[in-house]
Protein backbone atom coordinates (compact mmCIF):
# COMPACT_ATOMS: atom_id res chain seq x y z
CA UNK A 1 0.00 0.00 0.00
CA UNK A 2 1.26 2.88 -1.08
CA UNK A 3 1.22 6.66 0.71
CA UNK A 4 -1.08 7.77 -1.35
CA UNK A 5 -3.54 4.52 -1.39
CA UNK A 6 -3.25 4.65 2.29
CA UNK A 7 -4.52 8.63 2.49
CA UNK A 8 -7.62 7.47 0.41
CA UNK A 9 -8.17 4.76 2.34
CA UNK A 10 -8.13 7.04 5.67
CA UNK A 11 -10.11 9.43 4.41
CA UNK A 12 -12.88 6.91 3.26
CA UNK A 13 -13.02 5.42 6.89
CA UNK A 14 -12.19 7.90 9.12
CA UNK A 15 -13.96 10.82 7.66
CA UNK A 16 -17.47 9.58 6.17
CA UNK A 17 -20.09 11.99 6.67
CA UNK A 18 -19.91 14.14 9.99
CA UNK A 19 -18.98 12.21 13.02
CA UNK A 20 -16.23 8.79 12.62
CA UNK A 21 -17.90 5.45 12.46
CA UNK A 22 -16.24 3.44 15.63
CA UNK A 23 -16.41 0.23 13.54
CA UNK A 24 -14.52 1.60 10.77
CA UNK A 25 -12.16 3.52 13.21
CA UNK A 26 -10.85 0.09 15.24
CA UNK A 27 -10.89 -1.55 11.52
CA UNK A 28 -8.40 1.38 10.23
CA UNK A 29 -6.48 1.09 13.58
CA UNK A 30 -6.10 -2.64 12.78
CA UNK A 31 -5.31 -2.29 9.37
CA UNK A 32 -2.44 0.60 10.04
CA UNK A 33 -1.05 -1.74 12.70
CA UNK A 34 -0.50 -4.98 10.56
CA UNK A 35 0.75 -2.56 7.57
CA UNK A 36 3.50 -1.04 10.45
CA UNK A 37 4.33 -3.91 11.42
CA UNK A 38 4.62 -5.86 8.08
CA UNK A 39 6.51 -2.69 6.89
CA UNK A 40 8.23 -2.38 10.28
CA UNK A 41 9.81 -5.98 10.41
CA UNK A 42 10.59 -6.39 6.61
CA UNK A 43 12.78 -3.88 6.62
CA UNK A 44 16.07 -5.04 6.50
CA UNK A 45 18.25 -2.93 9.24
CA UNK A 46 21.65 -1.80 8.48
CA UNK A 47 24.52 -3.69 9.48
CA UNK A 48 27.80 -2.47 10.02
CA UNK A 49 30.89 -4.02 7.81
CA UNK A 50 34.30 -4.67 9.12
CA UNK A 51 36.21 -1.43 8.83
CA UNK A 52 33.47 0.33 10.58
CA UNK A 53 33.90 -2.79 13.22
CA UNK A 54 37.37 -2.37 13.54
CA UNK A 55 36.89 1.52 13.93
CA UNK A 56 34.50 0.95 16.81
CA UNK A 57 36.59 -1.59 18.85
CA UNK A 58 39.34 0.50 18.43
CA UNK A 59 36.89 3.68 20.17
CA UNK A 60 36.12 1.04 23.30
CA UNK A 61 39.66 -0.39 23.90
CA UNK A 62 42.27 1.47 21.90
CA UNK A 63 43.06 3.02 24.61
CA UNK A 64 44.16 0.31 27.11
CA UNK A 65 45.65 -1.75 23.79
CA UNK A 66 47.73 1.14 23.04
CA UNK A 67 48.15 2.35 26.40
CA UNK A 68 49.64 -0.70 27.73
CA UNK A 69 51.85 -0.96 25.01
CA UNK A 70 53.23 2.39 25.89
CA UNK A 71 53.64 1.34 29.74
CA UNK A 72 55.87 -1.57 28.36
CA UNK A 73 57.88 0.83 25.97
CA UNK A 74 58.61 3.04 28.96
CA UNK A 75 59.73 0.23 31.15
CA UNK A 76 61.94 -1.37 28.17
CA UNK A 77 63.33 2.08 28.11
CA UNK A 78 64.10 2.39 31.60
CA UNK A 79 65.51 -0.84 32.15
CA UNK A 80 68.04 -1.08 29.16
CA UNK A 81 68.97 2.18 30.54
CA UNK A 82 70.41 0.71 33.84
CA UNK A 83 72.45 -1.98 31.76
CA UNK A 84 76.14 -1.43 31.73
CA UNK A 85 77.87 -1.45 28.47
CA UNK A 86 74.48 -1.72 26.72
CA UNK A 87 75.90 -0.20 23.48
CA UNK A 88 78.33 -3.15 22.54
CA UNK A 89 75.42 -5.81 23.73
CA UNK A 90 71.76 -4.07 22.88
CA UNK A 91 71.38 -6.77 20.17
CA UNK A 92 71.41 -9.71 23.04
CA UNK A 93 68.87 -7.76 24.99
CA UNK A 94 66.05 -7.36 21.74
CA UNK A 95 64.98 -10.88 21.91
CA UNK A 96 64.12 -10.96 25.74
CA UNK A 97 62.20 -7.66 25.20
CA UNK A 98 60.20 -8.11 22.49
CA UNK A 99 57.86 -11.14 23.82
CA UNK A 100 56.78 -8.15 26.60
CA UNK A 101 55.04 -6.55 23.99
CA UNK A 102 52.80 -9.88 23.04
CA UNK A 103 52.57 -10.16 27.10
CA UNK A 104 50.81 -6.31 26.75
CA UNK A 105 48.39 -7.90 24.64
CA UNK A 106 46.75 -10.53 26.67
CA UNK A 107 44.98 -8.23 29.17
CA UNK A 108 43.05 -6.93 26.20
CA UNK A 109 42.46 -9.71 24.25
CA UNK A 110 41.11 -11.76 27.39
CA UNK A 111 39.16 -9.13 28.91
CA UNK A 112 35.46 -10.45 28.09
CA UNK A 113 36.34 -13.40 29.93
CA UNK A 114 38.14 -11.87 33.05
CA UNK A 115 34.90 -9.75 33.27
CA UNK A 116 32.46 -12.44 32.34
CA UNK A 117 31.15 -11.04 28.97
CA UNK A 118 32.60 -13.75 26.93
CA UNK A 119 28.91 -15.31 27.05
CA UNK A 120 27.46 -12.15 26.02
CA UNK A 121 29.71 -11.11 23.06
CA UNK A 122 29.71 -14.78 22.03
CA UNK A 123 26.05 -14.44 20.96
CA UNK A 124 26.55 -11.00 19.00
CA UNK A 125 26.92 -10.73 15.38
CA UNK A 126 30.72 -10.00 15.74
CA UNK A 127 31.40 -13.41 17.54
CA UNK A 128 33.81 -14.33 19.58
CA UNK A 129 36.82 -14.51 16.56
CA UNK A 130 35.69 -11.12 14.40
CA UNK A 131 36.33 -9.57 18.10
CA UNK A 132 39.48 -11.31 18.67
CA UNK A 133 40.75 -10.43 15.65
CA UNK A 134 39.71 -6.80 15.72
CA UNK A 135 41.78 -6.65 19.14
CA UNK A 136 44.40 -8.67 17.49
CA UNK A 137 44.74 -6.31 14.43
CA UNK A 138 45.56 -2.74 16.80
CA UNK A 139 47.44 -5.06 19.08
CA UNK A 140 49.26 -6.35 16.30
CA UNK A 141 49.47 -1.87 15.02
CA UNK A 142 50.64 -0.90 18.59
CA UNK A 143 53.19 -4.51 18.58
CA UNK A 144 55.09 -3.00 15.49
CA UNK A 145 55.36 0.74 16.53
CA UNK A 146 56.32 -0.45 19.57
CA UNK A 147 58.97 -2.92 18.45
CA UNK A 148 59.89 -0.64 16.13
CA UNK A 149 60.86 2.11 18.65
CA UNK A 150 62.96 -0.37 20.54
CA UNK A 151 65.40 -0.94 17.17
CA UNK A 152 64.94 2.81 16.39
CA UNK A 153 66.67 3.14 19.86
CA UNK A 154 68.63 0.40 19.65
CA UNK A 155 70.06 1.95 16.75
CA UNK A 156 70.21 4.71 18.26
CA UNK A 157 72.14 4.01 21.09
CA UNK A 158 74.85 2.10 18.81
CA UNK A 159 75.46 5.21 16.55
CA UNK A 160 75.12 2.97 13.78
CA UNK A 161 72.52 1.18 11.52
CA UNK A 162 74.59 -1.71 10.70
CA UNK A 163 72.92 -5.14 11.74
CA UNK A 164 69.48 -3.62 11.90
CA UNK A 165 68.40 -6.58 9.82
CA UNK A 166 69.92 -9.10 12.57
CA UNK A 167 68.20 -7.01 15.25
CA UNK A 168 64.34 -7.15 13.23
CA UNK A 169 64.77 -11.04 13.14
CA UNK A 170 65.86 -10.85 16.83
CA UNK A 171 63.07 -9.14 17.80
CA UNK A 172 60.93 -10.51 15.43
CA UNK A 173 61.12 -14.32 16.14
CA UNK A 174 60.43 -14.52 20.17
CA UNK A 175 57.72 -11.79 19.33
CA UNK A 176 56.04 -14.89 16.94
CA UNK A 177 56.70 -17.73 19.25
CA UNK A 178 55.23 -16.06 21.79
CA UNK A 179 51.89 -14.41 20.06
CA UNK A 180 51.66 -17.92 18.73
CA UNK A 181 51.56 -19.70 21.69
CA UNK A 182 48.76 -16.89 22.75
CA UNK A 183 46.56 -17.81 19.95
CA UNK A 184 46.98 -21.48 20.40
CA UNK A 185 46.19 -21.77 23.86
CA UNK A 186 43.28 -19.22 23.12
CA UNK A 187 41.89 -21.52 20.38
CA UNK A 188 42.43 -24.25 22.43
CA UNK A 189 40.00 -23.35 24.46
CA UNK A 190 41.32 -24.35 27.91
CA UNK A 191 40.27 -21.43 30.20
CA UNK A 192 42.33 -22.90 32.66
CA UNK A 193 45.48 -21.43 30.69
CA UNK A 194 44.83 -17.78 30.89
CA UNK A 195 47.80 -17.41 33.40
CA UNK A 196 49.51 -19.54 31.78
CA UNK A 197 50.12 -17.57 28.33
CA UNK A 198 51.25 -14.94 31.05
CA UNK A 199 53.95 -17.34 32.54
CA UNK A 200 54.88 -18.72 29.06
CA UNK A 201 55.35 -15.57 27.66
CA UNK A 202 57.43 -14.21 30.40
CA UNK A 203 59.64 -17.72 30.74
CA UNK A 204 60.17 -16.95 26.69
CA UNK A 205 61.61 -13.59 27.91
CA UNK A 206 64.23 -15.02 30.50
CA UNK A 207 64.71 -18.09 27.92
CA UNK A 208 66.09 -15.25 25.49
CA UNK A 209 67.51 -13.06 28.32
CA UNK A 210 69.99 -16.37 29.48
CA UNK A 211 70.48 -17.12 25.64
CA UNK A 212 71.97 -13.80 24.96
CA UNK A 213 74.32 -14.87 27.63
CA UNK A 214 74.99 -18.42 27.59
CA UNK A 215 74.76 -18.94 23.93
CA UNK A 216 76.69 -15.44 22.44
CA UNK A 217 76.69 -17.35 19.19
CA UNK A 218 73.43 -17.02 18.62
CA UNK A 219 74.01 -13.51 17.86
CA UNK A 220 76.64 -13.69 15.17
CA UNK A 221 76.07 -12.97 11.88
CA UNK A 222 77.13 -16.59 11.08
CA UNK A 223 73.87 -17.83 12.98
CA UNK A 224 71.88 -15.61 10.77
CA UNK A 225 70.58 -18.21 8.13
CA UNK A 226 69.39 -20.01 11.72
CA UNK A 227 67.29 -16.63 12.67
CA UNK A 228 65.76 -16.51 9.25
CA UNK A 229 64.62 -20.56 9.11
CA UNK A 230 63.35 -19.51 12.67
CA UNK A 231 61.11 -16.41 11.65
CA UNK A 232 60.39 -18.60 8.43
CA UNK A 233 58.70 -21.43 10.53
CA UNK A 234 57.09 -19.08 13.22
CA UNK A 235 55.92 -16.70 10.67
CA UNK A 236 54.29 -20.15 9.15
CA UNK A 237 52.51 -21.10 12.34
CA UNK A 238 51.54 -17.39 13.41
CA UNK A 239 49.92 -17.39 10.05
CA UNK A 240 48.00 -20.54 10.68
CA UNK A 241 46.83 -19.25 13.49
CA UNK A 242 45.12 -16.05 11.80
CA UNK A 243 44.03 -18.16 8.84
CA UNK A 244 41.70 -20.60 11.35
CA UNK A 245 40.67 -17.20 12.98
CA UNK A 246 39.69 -15.87 9.43
CA UNK A 247 37.56 -18.97 8.45
CA UNK A 248 36.04 -19.19 11.76
CA UNK A 249 34.86 -15.34 11.33
CA UNK A 250 33.63 -16.14 7.81
CA UNK A 251 31.79 -18.74 8.56
CA UNK A 252 30.39 -16.69 11.67
CA UNK A 253 31.41 -19.20 14.35
CA UNK A 254 32.57 -18.21 17.75
CA UNK A 255 35.98 -18.65 18.37
CA UNK A 256 38.09 -20.12 21.70
CA UNK A 257 36.39 -20.17 25.09
CA UNK A 258 33.01 -20.46 23.97
CA UNK A 259 32.61 -22.38 21.06
CA UNK B 1 8.79 -17.91 12.09
CA UNK B 2 9.01 -20.87 13.53
CA UNK B 3 12.27 -22.54 15.99
CA UNK B 4 12.40 -26.06 15.62
CA UNK B 5 14.55 -28.29 18.15
CA UNK B 6 15.14 -31.66 17.19
CA UNK B 7 15.89 -34.15 19.93
CA UNK B 8 18.77 -32.02 21.40
CA UNK B 9 20.46 -33.48 23.92
CA UNK B 10 23.45 -32.00 25.71
CA UNK B 11 26.15 -34.53 27.66
CA UNK B 12 28.60 -33.75 29.99
CA UNK B 13 30.58 -37.20 30.91
CA UNK B 14 28.16 -39.50 32.45
CA UNK B 15 25.71 -36.26 33.74
CA UNK B 16 22.70 -35.69 30.63
CA UNK B 17 22.08 -32.06 31.38
CA UNK B 18 19.29 -32.27 28.69
CA UNK B 19 17.86 -35.05 27.28
CA UNK B 20 16.35 -35.64 23.90
CA UNK B 21 14.61 -32.17 23.85
CA UNK B 22 12.19 -31.61 20.64
CA UNK B 23 9.60 -28.65 20.09
CA UNK B 24 8.31 -26.34 18.19
CA UNK B 25 8.24 -22.71 19.46
CA UNK B 26 6.53 -20.16 17.05
CA UNK B 27 5.59 -16.20 17.71
CA UNK B 28 4.80 -15.70 21.21
CA UNK B 29 6.12 -15.71 24.49
CA UNK B 30 6.88 -19.29 26.54
CA UNK B 31 8.41 -19.34 29.76
CA UNK B 32 10.44 -22.47 30.61
CA UNK B 33 9.68 -23.46 34.21
CA UNK B 34 12.27 -25.91 35.81
CA UNK B 35 14.12 -26.72 39.34
CA UNK B 36 17.57 -25.65 39.76
CA UNK B 37 19.45 -28.28 37.10
CA UNK B 38 16.54 -29.26 35.44
CA UNK B 39 18.57 -28.30 31.89
CA UNK B 40 16.79 -24.64 31.66
CA UNK B 41 20.13 -22.85 31.07
CA UNK B 42 21.91 -25.54 29.11
CA UNK B 43 19.27 -25.78 26.83
CA UNK B 44 19.23 -22.28 26.45
CA UNK B 45 23.09 -21.94 25.73
CA UNK B 46 22.15 -24.61 22.86
CA UNK B 47 19.63 -22.34 21.44
CA UNK B 48 21.71 -19.69 21.08
CA UNK B 49 24.04 -21.32 19.49
CA UNK B 50 26.69 -20.99 21.83
CA UNK B 51 27.39 -24.19 23.61
CA UNK B 52 27.15 -27.61 20.58
CA UNK B 53 25.40 -30.01 21.52
CA UNK B 54 25.83 -33.71 21.65
CA UNK B 55 23.69 -34.70 19.46
CA UNK B 56 20.01 -33.08 18.00
CA UNK B 57 19.95 -29.87 16.08
CA UNK B 58 17.89 -26.75 16.20
CA UNK B 59 16.34 -25.39 12.92
CA UNK B 60 15.08 -21.92 12.08
CA UNK B 61 12.40 -21.85 9.53
CA UNK B 62 14.26 -25.24 8.43
CA UNK B 63 17.77 -23.82 8.21
CA UNK B 64 20.06 -24.81 10.88
CA UNK B 65 21.39 -22.14 12.97
CA UNK B 66 24.93 -23.03 13.84
CA UNK B 67 25.65 -23.23 10.26
CA UNK B 68 23.47 -19.53 9.73
CA UNK B 69 26.25 -17.97 11.77
CA UNK B 70 26.21 -13.83 11.88
CA UNK B 71 22.76 -14.03 10.29
CA UNK B 72 21.04 -16.13 13.12
CA UNK B 73 23.04 -13.96 15.79
CA UNK B 74 21.66 -10.85 13.89
CA UNK B 75 18.24 -11.75 14.75
CA UNK B 76 19.13 -13.44 18.59
CA UNK B 77 18.75 -11.37 21.82
CA UNK B 78 20.05 -13.11 24.62
CA UNK B 79 20.45 -12.81 28.62
CA UNK B 80 22.54 -14.92 30.42
CA UNK B 81 21.68 -15.98 33.48
CA UNK B 82 25.08 -15.05 35.03
CA UNK B 83 26.89 -11.97 33.34
CA UNK B 84 29.74 -9.74 34.07
CA UNK B 85 29.98 -6.46 32.90
CA UNK B 86 32.98 -3.59 31.89
CA UNK B 87 32.97 -1.72 35.41
CA UNK B 88 34.73 1.33 34.40
CA UNK B 89 31.81 1.77 30.97
CA UNK B 90 28.78 3.84 32.36
CA UNK B 91 25.85 2.25 31.25
CA UNK B 92 24.88 3.89 27.93
CA UNK B 93 28.60 3.32 26.77
CA UNK B 94 27.75 -0.85 27.94
CA UNK B 95 24.95 0.21 25.90
CA UNK B 96 26.97 1.53 22.72
CA UNK B 97 29.48 -0.79 23.02
CA UNK B 98 26.88 -3.94 22.79
CA UNK B 99 25.39 -2.08 20.18
CA UNK B 100 28.86 -1.98 18.07
CA UNK B 101 29.48 -6.22 18.68
CA UNK B 102 25.65 -6.32 16.94
CA UNK B 103 26.65 -4.48 13.90
CA UNK B 104 24.50 -1.42 15.09
CA UNK B 105 26.09 1.90 12.95
CA UNK B 106 26.75 4.58 15.68
CA UNK B 107 24.19 7.09 14.90
CA UNK B 108 21.35 4.20 15.52
CA UNK B 109 23.17 2.76 18.55
CA UNK B 110 22.83 6.15 19.76
CA UNK B 111 19.46 6.42 19.77
CA UNK B 112 18.25 3.04 20.35
CA UNK B 113 20.99 2.96 23.94
CA UNK B 114 18.49 6.23 24.53
CA UNK B 115 15.48 4.80 23.92
CA UNK B 116 16.17 1.21 25.98
CA UNK B 117 17.73 3.71 29.10
CA UNK B 118 14.24 5.56 29.40
CA UNK B 119 12.30 1.82 28.55
CA UNK B 120 14.08 0.21 31.62
CA UNK B 121 13.43 3.01 33.58
CA UNK B 122 17.68 4.03 33.85
CA UNK B 123 17.72 7.33 31.67
CA UNK B 124 18.49 9.48 34.80
CA UNK B 125 21.51 7.36 35.78
CA UNK B 126 22.80 6.28 32.17
CA UNK B 127 25.87 8.41 32.52
CA UNK B 128 26.71 6.81 36.23
CA UNK B 129 29.25 3.77 35.87
CA UNK B 130 28.16 0.22 36.30
CA UNK B 131 30.30 -0.52 38.96
CA UNK B 132 28.17 1.70 41.44
CA UNK B 133 24.66 -0.09 39.91
CA UNK B 134 23.15 -2.57 42.16
CA UNK B 135 22.01 -5.98 41.04
CA UNK B 136 18.80 -4.86 40.29
CA UNK B 137 19.47 -2.24 37.87
CA UNK B 138 22.53 -4.09 36.00
CA UNK B 139 19.92 -6.98 35.47
CA UNK B 140 17.77 -4.08 33.76
CA UNK B 141 20.86 -2.62 31.76
CA UNK B 142 20.98 -7.05 30.68
CA UNK B 143 17.38 -6.83 29.48
CA UNK B 144 18.02 -3.27 27.52
CA UNK B 145 21.41 -4.90 25.55
CA UNK B 146 19.20 -7.70 24.68
CA UNK B 147 17.11 -5.44 22.96
CA UNK B 148 19.26 -3.43 21.03
CA UNK B 149 18.99 -5.31 17.71
CA UNK B 150 15.36 -5.17 17.97
CA UNK B 151 15.84 -9.47 18.24
CA UNK B 152 13.05 -11.52 16.30
CA UNK B 153 14.00 -14.35 19.01
CA UNK B 154 14.85 -13.22 22.53
CA UNK B 155 16.11 -15.39 24.64
CA UNK B 156 16.14 -14.21 28.41
CA UNK B 157 17.32 -16.15 31.31
CA UNK B 158 16.26 -15.56 34.50
CA UNK B 159 15.54 -11.66 33.16
CA UNK B 160 13.42 -11.06 36.68
CA UNK B 161 15.99 -12.62 39.02
CA UNK B 162 17.05 -9.08 41.59
CA UNK B 163 14.21 -6.96 40.01
CA UNK B 164 11.82 -5.12 42.67
CA UNK B 165 8.02 -6.30 42.18
CA UNK B 166 7.63 -3.02 40.48
CA UNK B 167 10.55 -3.82 38.23
CA UNK B 168 9.07 -6.94 37.76
CA UNK B 169 5.29 -5.51 36.39
CA UNK B 170 6.90 -2.98 34.17
CA UNK B 171 9.31 -5.88 32.08
CA UNK B 172 6.20 -8.17 31.97
CA UNK B 173 4.38 -5.30 30.30
CA UNK B 174 7.82 -4.19 28.16
CA UNK B 175 7.85 -8.51 26.88
CA UNK B 176 3.84 -8.86 26.11
CA UNK B 177 4.04 -4.99 24.14
CA UNK B 178 7.36 -6.34 22.64
CA UNK B 179 6.27 -10.19 21.43
CA UNK B 180 4.04 -9.50 18.92
CA UNK B 181 5.70 -11.54 15.88
CA UNK B 182 8.32 -12.67 17.70
CA UNK B 183 9.56 -15.46 19.50
CA UNK B 184 10.72 -14.88 23.26
CA UNK B 185 11.47 -17.35 25.89
CA UNK B 186 12.42 -16.73 29.05
CA UNK B 187 13.07 -19.23 32.35
CA UNK B 188 12.16 -17.89 35.76
CA UNK B 189 11.76 -19.77 39.04
CA UNK B 190 8.90 -16.57 39.36
CA UNK B 191 5.66 -18.72 38.39
CA UNK B 192 3.75 -15.46 38.32
CA UNK B 193 5.54 -13.62 36.03
CA UNK B 194 5.37 -16.89 33.64
CA UNK B 195 1.60 -16.81 34.47
CA UNK B 196 1.26 -13.22 33.83
CA UNK B 197 3.19 -13.10 30.58
CA UNK B 198 3.62 -16.79 29.03
CA UNK B 199 1.76 -17.78 26.29
CA UNK B 200 3.07 -21.32 26.30
CA UNK B 201 4.76 -22.80 29.23
CA UNK B 202 7.41 -25.36 29.01
CA UNK B 203 7.95 -27.44 31.80
CA UNK B 204 11.55 -29.32 32.19
CA UNK B 205 12.55 -31.73 34.87
CA UNK B 206 15.66 -33.39 35.13
CA UNK B 207 17.15 -32.59 31.53
CA UNK B 208 13.86 -33.56 30.11
CA UNK B 209 10.84 -31.69 28.47
CA UNK B 210 7.86 -33.19 30.69
CA UNK B 211 5.12 -30.76 29.55
CA UNK B 212 4.08 -28.18 27.13
CA UNK B 213 1.46 -26.07 26.96
CA UNK B 214 -0.71 -22.82 27.55
CA UNK B 215 -1.44 -21.83 31.53
CA UNK B 216 -4.86 -22.96 31.27
CA UNK B 217 -4.09 -26.32 29.53
CA UNK B 218 -1.27 -27.11 32.00
CA UNK B 219 -3.13 -25.69 35.00
CA UNK B 220 -5.90 -28.32 34.04
CA UNK B 221 -3.15 -30.87 34.52
CA UNK B 222 -3.31 -29.91 37.99
CA UNK B 223 -7.11 -30.26 38.19
CA UNK B 224 -8.38 -32.86 40.98
CA UNK B 225 -5.12 -32.83 42.67
CA UNK B 226 -5.07 -29.90 44.65
CA UNK B 227 -6.27 -30.03 47.97
CA UNK B 228 -6.82 -27.95 51.19
CA UNK B 229 -6.96 -29.46 54.43
CA UNK B 230 -7.15 -28.01 58.31
CA UNK B 231 -5.29 -29.88 61.00
CA UNK B 232 -3.14 -28.75 64.07
CA UNK B 233 0.40 -27.40 64.46
CA UNK B 234 1.46 -30.69 65.48
CA UNK B 235 -0.53 -32.87 62.83
CA UNK B 236 0.77 -30.58 60.04
CA UNK B 237 4.39 -31.50 60.70
CA UNK B 238 3.33 -35.26 60.23
CA UNK B 239 1.61 -34.16 56.96
CA UNK B 240 4.55 -32.03 55.97
CA UNK B 241 6.69 -35.52 55.89
CA UNK B 242 4.32 -37.67 54.06
CA UNK B 243 2.76 -35.40 51.74
CA UNK B 244 4.22 -32.56 48.89
CA UNK B 245 2.75 -29.79 51.02
CA UNK B 246 2.51 -26.67 48.64
CA UNK B 247 1.89 -23.76 50.99
CA UNK B 248 0.88 -23.77 54.85
CA UNK B 249 -0.82 -20.94 56.61
CA UNK B 250 -2.29 -20.63 60.48
CA UNK B 251 -5.55 -19.24 60.83
CA UNK B 252 -6.06 -19.37 64.58
CA UNK B 253 -4.99 -22.12 66.28
CA UNK B 254 -5.46 -23.94 62.99
CA UNK B 255 -2.95 -24.96 60.05
CA UNK B 256 -4.27 -24.65 56.82
CA UNK B 257 -2.43 -27.23 54.47
CA UNK B 258 -2.55 -26.84 50.76
CA UNK B 259 -1.71 -30.45 49.80
CA UNK B 260 -0.65 -32.18 46.18
CA UNK B 261 -1.78 -35.44 45.77
CA UNK B 262 -3.49 -37.49 43.28
CA UNK B 263 -5.83 -39.35 45.52
CA UNK B 264 -8.07 -37.06 48.24
CA UNK B 265 -5.13 -37.42 50.91
CA UNK B 266 -8.19 -37.96 53.35
CA UNK B 267 -11.36 -37.57 54.40
CA UNK B 268 -11.77 -33.71 55.97
CA UNK B 269 -9.92 -32.60 52.89
CA UNK B 270 -11.18 -29.99 49.94
CA UNK B 271 -10.85 -29.92 46.34
CA UNK B 272 -9.51 -26.47 45.43
CA UNK B 273 -8.63 -24.78 42.21
CA UNK B 274 -5.23 -25.54 40.54
CA UNK B 275 -2.86 -22.77 39.69
CA UNK B 276 0.33 -23.03 37.55
CA UNK B 277 2.40 -23.26 40.51
CA UNK B 278 0.51 -26.00 41.63
CA UNK B 279 1.43 -27.63 38.82
CA UNK B 280 4.63 -26.70 38.88
CA UNK B 281 5.28 -27.74 42.67
CA UNK B 282 3.17 -30.71 41.62
CA UNK B 283 5.66 -32.02 38.98
CA UNK B 284 8.25 -31.47 41.40
CA UNK B 285 6.30 -33.27 44.43
CA UNK B 286 9.43 -35.49 45.51
CA UNK B 287 11.43 -32.72 46.26
CA UNK B 288 8.74 -31.15 48.70
CA UNK B 289 8.27 -34.24 51.04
Amino acid sequence: MNGRELKVYLRDSLGCGEATRTDKKAGTVARCKEVVRRYGDGREEERTGFWQFLSDVFRFEGLSIFGLQAGILFLICIWLGTIDHIIDNVSYYIPAVTPLFALAVIPPLLRSQFYRMGEMEAVTRASGAEILLAKLILAGAANLIGITAVLCLAMYARQSGGGLGQMILYGLVPYLVCMTTILRLIRLRKKERLPVCAVATTGFCVVWLISASGMPQMYETSATGVWILLFITFCGFFGREIRFMIERKREGKGYGIIG
Amino acid sequence: MELSVDRLTKQYGNKIAVDCVSTVLKPGVYGLLGENGAGKTTFMRMLCAILESTSGEVFLDGREIVSMGAEYRDILGYLPQEFGYYPNYTAREFLLYMAALKGIPRDTAKKRAGELLEIVGLNDVGTKKMKTFSGGMKQRVGIAQALLNYPKLLILDEPTAGLDPKERVRFRNLISDYAGDRIVLLSTHIVSDVEAIADEVLLMKKGKLVSQGTVSELTKEAEGKVWELMVSPAEAKIWQEKTAVANLRHEGEQVVLRILSDDKPTEGAAPCEAGLEDLYLYSMRECLK
